[in-house]
């Protein structure tokens, strides 16, 4: 059955206003509640982060405190540390070139010396005399092929090779000159002293 | 027609907007005011808290910090430091020591007993000492301000070297000079041998290192020394030498403790 209105158009229209009226005063009443709970909640959060910010900043005020009250170790400290770093450093890189000679000793068949050795930064030469043939092999096969050699050097290369006569012998022994790329510090220093 | 009726029916109808305005006025004013609570309070407090979060971490890193650094403090011996000092001066001098660096060596020339043909420092050439060689051509002394050249931190002192005499002598030499209290390193070795003698030049570089001028902030935090460094300072301090370093040339298994003496 069709409803039938019988109001009148004002009271009508009225009636519109007050429902809109209602409604916000509703969001109006939710808005400002949502605004209070949040400004109570970042006024909890703020003072309660400033008593934060206060013991810390107590902590850290006592802490400098005590360590201005250890100067005296802590300049000491960073001196030693700072030499000592860089005596470790210099320690650890350096190639002894003693230790290398040593190794080359041991290395050497005994029919081998050498007139002349020279040792710059990693790279090694030397002129020397060998017997035979063979020992010159037998040189150059400990240098790059025992483990000892592999240790010491990175590559060895013959630059020179004759026969020639020796003064204090009078004997044909041969002449050659040898150079070689030492391992770094790291590398053969460690394994040198082991 | 009567127009005073119409007057009051118009009055009546701005009475009504009137009216009408009235009645959405509190809530219009509640929101404004919410709205103004909003931007003039809430928002610049909510930036504060989150300014104040952030620097509340970086307060408790650095209170964390300290502390440890406090705990680090409070567990060094002040004592064993000076002596750590001590010995870590004599490491790495905290000036040039050339005077001190030469009588070091000549300390070694003695022990070793090598003849020093020609010596030369740093960039003091004029006060090398020693005779020149047979051929009278000393060698040239390093240039000016040559070995002021930094590397691992550190400045050097560079110093020119020729000795002479036989092999087991110059090896002593170089072993007693990589076993000096000061950190030296040995460059450009040359050996070559004449008559059973060995001559040798070499450039030895002498490290030192000014003290640092001021301590690191508050916050920074202390690193202790490595194991290592420990054990070179503690090298120091018990043998006088920067380095463990054999003064024997060790036996040699294939038959040749000389390098250079021609076939017997």
């Amino acid at each position: 059955m069709t409803e039938i209105n019988l109001m009148p158009t004002e009271g009508k229209s009225s009636e519109g206003l007050k429902k809109a009226q209602n409604k916000l005063t509703i969001v109006s009443v939710f808005v400002l509640v949502v605004v209070a709970v949040a400004t109570v909640a970042t006024l909890i959060l703020f003072t309660s982060l400033k008593n934060e910010e206060a013991k810390q900043k107590k902590r850290v005020s006592e802490a400098s405190t005590r360590v201005s009250s250890y100067q005296t170790s802590e300049e000491l400290l960073t001196v030693v540390g700072k030499k000592a770093e860089i005596a470790d450093k210099a320690l650890t890189s350096r190639l002894r070139y003693t230790d290398i000679i040593n190794k080359v000793a041991t290395l050497m068949p005994t029919n081998v010396y050498f007139g002349d050795l020279k040792i710059d930064g990693n790279k090694m030469s030397t002129s020397a005399k060998a017997k035979t043939s063979a020992d010159v092999a037998k040189l150059v096969s400990n240098f790059v092929s025992s483990d000892e050699g592999k240790k010491l050097f990175s590559s060895v290369t013959i630059d020179s090779l004759a026969s020639v006569s020796d003064p204090t012998t009078n004997q044909l022994v041969y002449s050659f000159s040898v150079s070689m790329q030492v391992m770094d510090a790291k590398t053969s220093g460690e394994e040198i002293k082991n | 027609m009567n127009l005073s009726s119409l007057t009051a029916a118009a009055k009546a109808e701005k009475g009504v907007d009137f009216g009408k305005i009235v009645m959405f006025g509190p809530p219009i004013a509640s929101i404004a005011v919410s709205v103004l609570i909003v931007i003039f309070i809430v928002w610049p407090r909510f930036s504060d808290v989150m300014t104040l979060q952030k620097s509340n971490i970086i307060l408790t890193e650095n209170a964390d910090k300290l502390e440890k650094k406090v705990t680090l403090l409070s567990s060094l011996d002040e004592s064993k430091l000076k002596s750590q000092l001590i010995a870590s001066v004599k490491l790495i001098p905290s000036d040039k020591e050339i005077f001190n660096f030469i009588g070091q060596i000549e300390q070694t020339r003695n022990s070793s007993g090598v003849a020093i043909t020609n010596l030369s420092v740093g960039s003091v050439g004029q006060f090398g000492s020693g005779k020149a060689d047979a051929s009278g051509s000393a060698p040239a002394p390093p240039a000016p301000g040559a070995g002021d050249i930094s590397i691992t931190g550190a400045n050097e002192v560079q110093m020119k070297l020729s000795v002479t005499s036989d092999y087991r002598s110059v090896m002593q030499f170089l072993n007693s000079v990589y076993a000096l209290p000061r950190v030296v390193l040995i460059k450009d070795l040359s050996l070559s041998s004449a008559q059973s003698q060995i001559s040798s030049s070499m450039t030895i570089n002498a490290l030192w290192a000014q003290l640092p001028t001021e301590l690191a902030s508050i916050e920074a935090p202390l690193s202790v020394l490595t194991k290592s460094q420990e054990t070179i300072i503690e090298n120091v301090e018990i043998t006088g030498s920067s380095s463990n370093v054999s003064n024997v040339v060790p036996d040699v298994q294939t038959g040749r403790n000389d390098l250079f003496t021609p076939f017997q």
